[in-house]
């Protein structure tokens, strides 16, 4: 095994999608990039993990954006105003041409992707007050590791 | 306090001016990203934990999914590398290697 998936260090439970925090510790220096993103091995018949095989794809389409990672991808569920439940992930990521910090969020879902309307929807997923707390102890627990006490995501 | 976001973006914003193979494996790469989202989606309806490392706990049909997945991925790393690598030749700072959890 060259990884390791581990949940944020909040006590937040992480045995459900909801609040996972996808982390994968540091790979083996010589493994190839899609056997360290997987942490997995190798051989013939070994398992894959959604979680990391997602987190890689978003890498990859971040390497070639140009913009840099400030975080693990980390991955969610909510509802949507019409009940109906979405699975995306998160994670946030500076913006180097205008050193924007970002909350990218990741959806299959045309419709949440759209501009203005993903904010509003995010903002109806976030209300959970569940969902909401867990988020927030994520991305404290992120900006408390960088030094930076006035985190851009909550005040 | 949600009003309080202080930036906000989607992937479909991005514009990645690409052409050619690079454009290729960057499409290649989102559907691979979208398609692994849903079977975590479909997967977290059935009570999986899709987070553990080795997929242990994922059933043979998604194993499979996910396989041809990773296997699309895989092909189009060189290209994605390629065009991160000439984002940096050309003043950029994208990263050249594909490598996940990053910590800064």
């Amino acid at each position: 095994m060259s990884g390791t998936i581990s949940g944020p260090a909040t006590g937040v439970n992480t045995n459900i999608v909801e609040s996972a925090n996808l982390s994968l510790a540091a790979p083996a220096a010589n493994a190839h990039p899609m056997v360290r993103s997987t942490g997995r091995s190798a051989g013939a018949g070994a398992n894959l993990s959604p979680a990391a095989l997602s987190a890689n794809a978003a890498n990859g389409l971040n390497a070639v954006s140009g913009d840099k990672p400030l975080s693990d991808v980390s991955f969610h569920t909510g509802k949507r105003p019409d009940g109906s439940k979405v699975t995306y992930a998160v994670q946030l990521v500076e913006r180097i041409s205008d050193k924007a910090k970002i909350v990218r969020i990741y959806s299959r879902s045309a419709s949440d992707q759209q501009s203005g309307d993903a904010r509003k929807t995010y903002k109806s997923w976030t209300s959970t007050p569940a969902l909401l707390d867990r988020y927030q102890k994520v991305a404290e627990s992120f900006w408390a590791r960088k030094g930076i006490s006035d985190y851009p995501l909550y005040k | 306090m949600n009003d309080e976001f202080s930036e906000f973006d989607t992937f479909e914003e991005e514009k990645p001016e690409l052409f050619g193979p690079a454009l290729a494996a960057y499409e290649t790469a989102r559907e691979c990203l979208f398609g692994s989202l849903g079977i975590m989606a479909e997967l977290a309806e059935k009570g999986v934990n899709v987070t553990a490392p080795d997929g242990g706990e994922i059933p043979p049909e998604y194993q499979a999914r996910l396989a041809e997945l990773e296997a699309r991925l895989k092909e189009a790393t060189p290209e994605l590398e390629k065009a991160a690598r000439e984002k940096n030749a050309a003043g950029g700072t994208a990263r050249a290697s594909l490598r996940p959890g990053v910590r800064v």
